[in-house]
């Protein structure tokens, strides 16, 4: 990554990681199936 | 004229095919200039097609419909751009995509390939490599995407008729920015085979078009299983066309709330509400933990749009539009763990909104959280907050194509002057009850595509 970058990644990422937080947070069976295959 | 229109011309021998494809052509030649639409213009192959249809007596839903395709569509001869610098190294498609032989199957002429934000990673329409799409209500104004081009040729009346794809909200948010009635359809229904991929789990291909008649005529074309996409689902075609004017009796109709009316403008909550009293709507929805729905559509998204573009950030990473490149990057850089907690909730949300259709057959939200900014803008105010504007125009779309519900946007007009879009949301295979109801407010003039007053 050339250090030009570095900072609109950074702004990026801390934006992903505030929706991974988000998600991270949710209350979810252990049993609950991931849906990489999804059927709606 | 639409394509319901032209086709009926064309099939009773009013038009001829050769005519409509020559006027077509003209007016592309005369504002792509302006719009920066198409990034292909495909005269020789239309002429010959539309030579074809009238020496054989045209006939078909779609006869001689000029249309266009978002560029990430196969065409046999072209490279399969995808919006990308990089792509255009590549070999030119053997074959065009099912789903365009679908419609020329049904009479329909391809006209050319269509502008589209880089590798579909984009809610404005603007690329770096081909300039933005702009919008025909508004040149100054961004088209939305990364459907951009498609957006632009249909706002503009280059073709009455054009293909997206929606992973997020990119058939959704150009629908509402340049006035059009679009159609995510359910995931699965139509195939996506010959088409370059995103996000695959959350692809979509539709079509955009300036009346529900003539989404509803496309959509039917384009039904069909195809086990060449492991995502389309083999079921009996569910033709549309011939339900619109069943009219929207007995059809419950609730509107969203919560989530969906924080941080809109008063031009997205008036047409919100517009549409919801010419369709006497007094129920509320409330779609559970909408908000983070989006956030874990917006994480899978960026973690397997970085997986499938990781070789291609490492060897060419100074070939990419720099927006798009940079939240590449970051996405790699998202952790495994929330990556799978996010497709776990995506289950159990899943099971929360289905839940919620057994008491309501539609929901109504607004497509975009306001009309189309400016070309080159980089952040907007939502829910009081100056904001990114690049991955926060589809608040509203992404909680949506999350669990692949369809979806019809109609475009409503605002005082303002630029229209802006609303999204009637149906159960899974529903697509004919957002029709109708989308056929409705067309219908009361309610939701309507706007005339772009073009020179060029």
């Amino acid at each position: 990554m050339k250090p030009e970058w570095r900072q609109a990644v950074r702004m990026h990422l801390a934006f992903s990681l505030e929706r991974a937080a988000s998600v991270m947070e949710a209350d979810l069976s252990d049993h609950l199936d991931p849906a990489p295959v999804f059927r709606a | 004229m639409n394509a319901v229109e032209i086709a009926a011309a064309v099939t009773s021998g009013r038009l001829t095919a050769t005519a409509v494809v020559t006027d077509c052509l003209a007016r592309i030649e005369r504002l792509n200039p302006v719009l920066n639409a198409f990034t292909a213009v495909l005269g020789d192959r239309a002429r010959a097609q539309a030579a074809a249809l009238d020496a054989a007596g045209a006939k078909g839903p779609l006869a001689g419909v000029p249309f266009a395709v978002k560029n990430l569509i196969d065409v046999a001869g072209l490279p399969t751009l995808a919006g990308s610098k990089i792509n255009r190294d590549h070999a030119p498609a053997v074959a065009d995509a099912p789903l365009v032989a679908r419609l020329e199957a049904a009479g329909a002429i391809l006209v050319g390939a269509l502008n589209m934000g880089e590798y579909a990673y984009d809610f404005t329409g603007e690329n770096g490599h081909d300039g933005p799409s702009r919008n025909p209500h508004d040149t100054s104004r961004m088209t939305g995407g990364s459907s951009g081009g498609s957006g632009s040729a249909v706002g503009g009346e280059l073709v009455p008729l054009a293909l997206g794809s929606d992973t997020n909200g990119s058939i959704r948010v150009p629908s509402s920015f340049c006035g059009l009635f679009g159609l995510k359809p359910t995931y699965g229904r139509l195939t996506r085979a010959g088409s370059f991929p995103f996000v695959s789990s959350l692809d979509h291909l539709g079509p955009l078009a300036r009346s529900v008649a003539d989404l509803a005529v496309s959509y039917d074309a384009m039904q069909g299983f195809d086990p060449a996409d492991p995502a389309c689902v083999d079921r009996p075609a569910d033709p549309v066309s011939g339900l619109l004017d069943q009219g929207i009796g007995g059809l419950r109709i609730a509107a969203a709330d919560g989530y969906f009316r924080t941080g809109a403008s008063a031009e997205a909550l008036g047409a919100l509400d517009a549409v919801a009293k010419a369709l006497g709507v007094s129920q509320t929805a409330t779609i559970p933990e909408a908000a983070r729905a989006r956030s874990a559509a917006y994480i899978i998204t960026t973690a397997e749009g970085a997986a499938l573009h990781l070789d291609r950030l490492r060897s060419r990473p100074d070939d990419f539009d720099a927006d798009v490149r940079d939240r590449l990057i970051a996405g790699a850089l998202v952790p495994a763990v929330a990556v799978v907690q996010a497709q776990k909730f995506r289950r159990w949300y899943q099971a929360e909104v289905l839940r919620l259709f057994e008491h309501v057959d539609a929901i109504l939200a607004p497509a975009t959280p306001c009309v189309a900014p400016l070309i080159g803008q980089k952040t907007f105010v939502l829910d009081g907050k100056e904001m990114l504007l690049r991955p926060n125009i589809g608040v509203y779309t992404q909680p949506i194509s999350f669990i692949g519900l369809p979806v019809v946007a109609v475009p409503v007009p605002t005082a303002a002057g630029l229209p802006i879009g609303v999204q009637i949301i149906t159960a899974p295979w529903r697509e004919d009850v957002a029709l109708r109801i989308a056929r409705a407010l067309e219908a009361d003039g309610v939701a309507t595509a706007p005339v772009a007053k073009l020179e060029g």
